[in-house]
């Protein structure tokens, strides 16, 4: 339960194991649930959010599927380590901030995390690599059914009942990660945001709401909640995901049959440039491990792996970056040890 | 002339908004027009429309949404759980509880289909079965409520509809009942 324990926790959709993990990063779920007999969370004293946090412990004791996880209480977290949760996708930006009652729950495999007293009582998220909502989902809904006990706020029009009605109904945002360098060199993206819209999907950067996109990687997500079933929502963002595998897969099929100089020299010298650089930012880093990940799965550039390439996106996030300095850093200093990170990391990548 | 919202007070506010080419005008008493999150409405005509989240949402209430909606939503009407009245919630766009639901209900109906296209939950339901028999109860409290309100009404589509709802619901149960 110390906190170096779960920073250094496995995190199973890194490893790049999924159906598409090229493209297809990672798949995730999340359920809001609340318990009946609560206020919301914004609403509820000191007092009432321990007791929630206490209901939710026994639970965890009694269930063989989550008896061996980590609980962690984020006040016991110093604001680095709870940032460094965030880059992994473990918990969401607003529950890394300040307030009383806050525990996060991470199972030993690192697929499953339970954000507790966060905009909703209980928040339950899975993440997997690749496009594997189905499997996830299975995982979610079995999670979810381990609290049902605890007597959810369900209401037969409404639903699973949320402190913000744009989550009302199933609760359940399901989301795929997705990383398109090509579409968005052809300058396919305003067209593939949408025809996302028009279906009832929603495009995001890649730390989901008010994000920015860094790295040519989207989020691709349900809008709604209200009206379809889960496994329909599923199948939805799903069959969008596989068009734009597909999409994406042969923007660069056509850019490898016509590579010109231009191109060729671009994915080089972003290997060039992660291999010398001495002082580089967020952005400019995840733009170039973007390019050095397309450049290798198009036979390009040197080979490396989606584990390596997971590894890197998170490695130069600020977070991170401290933590591989094993101190507080400001954002200029950050910036030379990013580089470090990179360069350090690069060595074990050889051009052919 | 009335607000336009609350159908109560003198209209002071006069909003013309012009999206697309498309005119629409919004009279609104002092009160709704604040409620209604246009803050800084002292600024006019440069009203700061901050385009927050809570704001967005805002815009879905009355007067933009749905005709039925247009019934006086005083800010009496207070949750029974928690307390929470309608106006701080299309403030905050949160709930206060779980049974805000409830006691918004008719209100919150056409914002969620303004949200989700849909007013009606149709994914998972919990496992135990205690809590299904009981909502199942209630809806049909409900249904043959609004059934009678609607032959008042004379709006004998919307009766003929909520009619087979509750003939689809007690024939689920034994049917005994369902043959009246």
């Amino acid at each position: 339960m110390a906190k170096r324990d779960l920073l250094a926790h496995p995190i199973e959709w890194v490893k790049g194991k999924g159906s598409n993990s090229n493209i297809a990063v990672s798949s995730r779920i999340r359920l809001a649930r609340n318990l009946s007999d609560f206020p919301f969370t914004h609403r509820c004293d000191h007092e009432k959010l321990y007791a929630i946090v206490d209901k939710v412990k026994q639970v965890i004791l009694d269930s063989d599927l989550l008896k061996d996880s980590d609980v962690v209480e984020m006040d016991a977290l110093d604001s680095l380590s709870r940032w460094v949760l965030v880059e992994k996708h473990l918990i969401s930006p607003p529950f890394a901030g300040d307030g009383p009652g806050r525990v996060v729950i991470v199972d030993s495999k690192g697929v499953i995390s339970i954000m507790v007293n966060e905009e909703d009582h209980l928040r339950i998220q899975v993440i997997l690599s690749g496009l594997e909502l189905n499997e996830v989902w299975r995982i979610a809904k079995k999670v979810e059914m381990t609290f049902e006990k605890l007597d959810y706020a369900f209401d037969s029009d409404f639903g699973y009942l949320t402190a913000c009605p744009t989550n009302v109904g199933t609760g359940m945002r399901a989301s795929v990660m997705v990383h398109i360098p090509a579409l968005e060199m052809s300058k396919q993206i305003a067209t593939l945001i949408n025809e996302c819209n028009r279906i009832g999907l929603t495009v995001r950067g890649t730390y989901g709401e008010g994000s920015d996109v860094l790295g040519s990687l989207y989020q691709i997500s349900n809008q709604i909640t209200l009206g379809l079933g889960e496994e329909e929502l599923i199948d939805k963002v799903a069959s969008a995901v596989r068009q734009i595998v597909t999409e994406e897969e042969r923007a660069r099929a056509v850019m490898k049959r016509k590579l010109d100089s231009s191109l060729d020299d671009r994915l080089w010298r972003a290997f060039g440039v992660m291999r010398y650089c001495r002082n580089i930012s967020t952005r400019e880093a995840l733009e170039l491990i973007s390019l050095i990940k397309m450049g290798s799965d198009m036979e390009i550039t040197p080979k490396l792996s989606v584990e390596d390439w997971n590894n890197l996106v998170l490695g130069v996030q600020p977070n991170h970056v401290q933590l591989y300095a094993g101190k507080e850093l400001t954002p200029d200093e950050r910036d030379v040890y990013r580089a470090a990170f990179l360069r350090e990391r690069l060595k074990c990548i050889e051009p052919k | 002339m009335m607000c336009e919202r609350c159908q109560e007070r003198e209209a002071e506010v006069h909003i013309k908004q012009i999206i697309n080419g498309e005119v629409k005008e919004y009279h609104l008493c002092r009160e709704c027009a604040e409620t209604m999150g246009l803050e800084g409405i002292d600024l006019f005509p440069h009203f700061n429309f901050d385009l927050s989240w809570e704001n967005l949402l805002g815009s879905l209430f009355e007067p933009f949404a749905a005709k039925e909606l247009r019934r006086p939503v005083r800010t009496e009407i207070k949750c029974q759980g928690c307390g929470l009245d309608y106006s701080t919630f299309q403030k905050t766009g949160k709930f206060g509880c779980p049974k805000c639901y409830e006691s918004f209900r008719d209100y919150i109906k056409p914002l969620l289909r303004k949200i989700h296209g849909a007013d009606r939950h149709r994914g998972s339901k919990p496992e135990l079965s205690y809590i299904e028999k009981d909502a199942t109860g209630d809806e049909l409290e409900q249904l043959k409520k609004e059934l009678k309100e609607a032959v008042e009404k004379e709006e004998y589509e919307r009766a003929a509809k909520i009619r087979d709802r509750i003939r689809e619901l007690t024939s689920k149960g034994d049917g005994s009942d369902g043959k009246a």
